[in-house]
C-alpha cells in the first residue's frame, strides 16, 4: 500500500479495535490522525445535515454519527464536492435498522434530495415558440420535454406533509403539517406521487393527483402527448388544458419538440 | 476581470451567511474570494449570488477539493466542474493547496473532503509538477498553490515545504499562496512556537517573484497536550500580523485575503479585519491612509 | 374531445390568459435566501464541530437510542412491518 493509501486507510477506518493497533504500528501521532478522522466525520455530517435536512432534523442527526459513518463507509464521497454526495443516502437508509421503525425516511431521503439537486440544477424556462407545435403537429408527433428540475417522487407516506412540518415558513402551517402527518401516518397508507419543481429559484413541493402523476410519468419516460392522454383518459378529473396553465406557470416544461418521423 | 492597483489589495473569503451583506453594503474590500466547489452546480440560486457579486467585486476562485499532490489521478468531471465554473466566472485568481484528496478504497475512487498533507520528496515534487501542468494546461490559467496546515510529519520528507514551493512554482510557472497561519500553525504543533522565527525561515527560501497571495487567518487555542487546529474560527493573531509584516516586507504589495469559516462573524467584524490588513500594508508602504 | 382538439384548446386556453412561465432573470433579489449553505471548505472542523469534541469516533454506542431527540419521536406513526401490514390489508 502506498503511503496515501495508508493514510486514507487509517482515516476511514472504522473499527476501533483494528484502529488503535494499525494506528500503533504506522508510528504517526494518534493525535494528529485523529484530527483527520473527526474532520472527515464532521464535513460529511455537516454536508448530509445541509443536503437532507428533513433527515437532519427527524433523527437529530447531530448524534447520529453510526448513520454518518457507515454512509461513509458505505458509499464513500468521489465527486470532490461535498454538495454531491448524497444520491445514494435513501437506498442506504432504507436498508438501515432504522427504516423498520420508521418507514418514511428513506422517501423523506428522496424527496430531500430532489430538492437539493433541483437547487444547484441548470436554470431552465419554457421555450414559448415552442408552444406553437401544439396548434401545428399532431399530437402523436408531439413530446413534452420537462423541465430538468421536474422529479416526480411514488410513496406511501406523507412525505409532502413532513417535509412542510420541518421547513414552511409559517410556524402555523407547520404545526399544521405536522397533525396531518401525524394523522396520515397512523392510517392506512395512501399510494400517491410528489412532484418537486422549481418556478424560481426555491424548489416546490406538490402533492399529485393520480391522474397528473400517470401523464406525467408518460411524459418523462418520452411517450408522445396522444399517447400520454391516451393513458389519462379514462379519469374524470383530468384537464390538459388546465394541467398546462399550470405547468407552464410551474415551469414544468422546458419544450414542446416535434418527435421525428 | 482584471485588476491593477499599485496599493495592496485586500479581500475577503465569501461565506454564504454574508450574501445579502456582499450585495447591498457599500463596497468595502478590493476583491473576495471564494470556494470553487461551492458553485459546481450547474445553476441556481448560489451561482445566480457569484455573477451578481461578479459584477461588483473581481473574484478569486480558491478550490478545496484539486488534490495535486494526489498518487491517484485527478478525475476528469471534477477538473470539467472547475475548468466550466472558471470560464464562467473569469476570476482574477486561481489557486488550490499543496496536498492530496483522492485515493481508492477497495478499488473504488474516493476523496478525502480534507487538505490532506504530503510527503516533501523529489519523486512527491516530480509529481504535483506534473498535476499543475496538467490542470493550468487545461484552464488555461496560472494556478496559485498554497501551503498548507499538517496535522502529521512523514520521516520520508527531506525538502522543506517552503523548499518544495518554491521548486514547484520555478519548474511550473505557477505561483505561491502564503497562508500565515498555516505557517503559524505548524509551528506551534511542530517547531516549537516561535511564529516569527518560522515565518522567518519559511519565507527567505521563497523568491522574492514567487507569491502571488497572501492568506490570513485565525484559529482556536488548543487544549493543553493536543495539536493547534486551523479551524479559521477566530480573528487573526497578533503574532500572525506581526507574520504578515514580514511577508510584505519581503514579497512586496500582494493581494492579500481574510479567511473565516467556522463561528462566522458579523460582515461588518469581517471587514475590520479587512481594514486592519489595509492599515499594516499602507503603513509598511507609506501610503496615505 | 379528440387529442387535436385537446391541444389546441389548451394552447388558446395558454394565450387567452396570456400564461408565462417565472423568469428567473427578473428575480434576483429572491436568490440569496435561498442559495444553500457552502458544503466545501479549507478550514478544518475537528476543533470546532459541536459533534467533534465529544466524539470518541468509536462505533460501538447503542444503535439510534439518540433518535429520541429528532422529530421522529413526535412523529409516531406505523413501523414498516405494521405499514406493510396495513397496505397489504387495504
Amino acid at each position: 500500500m502506498t503511503q496515501q493509501q495508508h493514510l486514507l486507510a487509517l482515516i476511514w477506518n472504522n473499527d476501533s479495535k483494528s484502529l488503535a493497533n494499525e494506528l500503533e504500528k504506522s508510528g504517526f501521532d494518534a493525535r494528529g490522525i485523529n484530527i483527520y478522522r473527526r474532520n472527515l466525520l464532521a464535513n460529511a455530517q455537516r454536508a448530509l445535515s445541509i443536503t437532507f435536512p428533513t433527515i437532519s432534523q427527524l433523527l437529530d442527526s447531530d448524534v447520529n454519527e453510526n448513520l454518518v459513518q457507515g454512509f461513509l463507509k458505505q458509499c464513500p464521497p468521489n465527486q470532490g464536492d461535498w454538495a454531491q454526495w448524497g444520491d445514494e443516502f435513501s437506498h442506504f437508509i432504507a436498508t438501515n435498522k432504522i427504516a423498520h421503525e420508521y418507514s418514511y425516511l428513506p422517501d423523506c431521503a428522496a424527496l430531500d434530495w430532489h430538492i437539493h439537486k433541483a437547487l444547484n440544477g441548470q436554470d431552465q424556462t419554457l421555450d414559448y415558440t415552442s408552444l406553437a407545435l401544439l396548434a401545428s403537429a399532431e399530437p402523436e408527433d408531439i413530446n413534452i420535454t420537462l423541465n430538468n428540475n421536474v422529479a416526480l417522487i411514488k410513496t406511501t407516506s406523507p412525505i409532502n406533509e413532513i417535509f412542510d412540518a420541518h421547513h414552511h415558513p409559517d410556524q402555523q402551517q407547520r404545526k399544521m403539517a405536522m397533525e396531518q402527518a401525524k394523522v396520515a401516518l397512523n392510517t392506512k397508507p395512501k399510494k400517491h406521487t410528489v412532484m418537486v419543481s422549481r418556478p424560481e429559484f426555491q424548489p416546490k413541493v406538490t402533492t399529485l393527483t393520480d391522474s397528473e402523476a400517470e401523464f406525467m410519468f408518460s411524459l418523462k419516460a418520452k411517450k408522445s402527448l396522444a399517447e400520454s392522454l391516451d393513458t389519462v383518459s379514462h379519469y374524470d378529473d383530468f384537464s390538459f388544458e388546465e394541467w398546462l396553465v399550470a405547468a407552464i406557470e410551474q415551469n414544468l416544461i422546458l419544450h414542446f419538440k416535434e418527435n421525428s418521423l | 476581470m482584471s485588476v491593477e492597483s499599485k496599493d495592496v489589495l485586500i479581500g475577503v473569503g465569501l461565506r454564504h451567511p454574508h450574501f445579502t451583506d456582499v450585495l447591498t453594503q457599500p463596497k468595502q474590500v478590493d476583491f473576495v474570494e471564494v470556494h470553487s466547489e461551492n458553485f459546481f452546480g450547474e445553476g441556481g440560486a448560489a451561482l445566480s449570488v457569484l455573477n451578481q457579486v461578479r459584477e461588483k467585486y473581481p473574484i478569486s476562485l480558491h478550490s478545496t477539493s484539486m488534490g495535486l499532490g494526489s498518487e491517484q489521478d485527478i478525475p476528469r468531471h471534477y477538473l470539467d466542474r472547475l475548468a466550466n465554473l472558471a470560464r464562467s466566472i473569469d476570476p482574477f485568481l486561481m489557486s488550490e493547496h499543496a496536498c492530496f484528496t483522492w485515493g481508492q478504497q477497495q478499488g473504488q475512487l474516493i476523496h478525502s473532503g480534507d487538505l490532506l498533507p504530503i510527503t516533501h520528496t523529489n519523486a512527491s515534487l516530480d509529481r504535483m509538477c506534473e498535476q499543475v501542468d496538467k490542470v493550468q494546461s487545461i484552464l488555461g490559467r496560472q494556478l496559485i498553490i498554497e501551503n498548507v496546515s499538517a496535522y502529521i510529519k512523514f520521516d520520508q520528507s527531506y525538502l522543506s515545504e517552503a523548499e518544495f514551493l518554491a521548486e514547484l512554482s520555478r519548474r511550473t510557472d505557477s505561483k505561491i499562496l502564503l497562508d500565515i497561519n498555516n505557517i503559524a500553525v505548524n509551528s506551534m504543533n511542530f517547531e516549537g512556537g516561535n511564529i516569527k522565527q518560522s515565518v522567518n525561515d519559511y519565507i527567505n527560501i521563497l523568491p522574492i517573484n514567487s507569491v502571488a497571495q497572501i492568506h490570513l487567518a485565525g484559529c482556536t487555542a488548543a487544549l493543553p497536550g493536543e495539536l493547534v487546529v486551523d479551524d479559521h474560527a477566530r480573528p487573526v493573531s497578533d503574532q500572525v500580523w506581526q507574520g504578515y509584516e514580514q511577508a510584505l516586507q519581503r514579497f512586496g504589495p500582494i493581494p492579500t485575503l481574510i479567511e473565516w469559516d467556522n463561528d462566522l462573524p458579523e460582515w461588518s467584524i469581517l471587514i475590520g479585519e479587512a481594514n486592519k490588513a489595509r492599515h499594516i500594508a499602507n503603513t509598511l508602504f507609506d501610503r496615505k491612509i | 374531445m379528440s387529442n387535436k382538439l385537446l391541444a389546441s384548446a389548451a394552447l388558446a386556453a395558454v394565450i387567452a390568459a396570456g400564461v408565462s412561465a417565472p423568469a428567473q432573470a427578473a428575480s434576483k433579489e429572491k436568490c440569496y435566501g435561498v442559495a444553500a449553505a457552502g458544503q466545501n471548505d479549507c478550514a478544518n472542523l475537528a476543533g470546532t464541530h459541536s459533534c467533534a469534541g465529544q466524539s470518541t469516533l468509536d462505533n460501538d454506542k447503542g444503535e439510534w437510542k439518540l433518535v429520541e431527540k429528532g422529530t421522529c419521536s413526535t412523529l409516531g406513526g406505523l413501523s414498516k412491518s405494521e405499514a406493510k401490514a396495513a397496505y397489504k390489508a387495504s
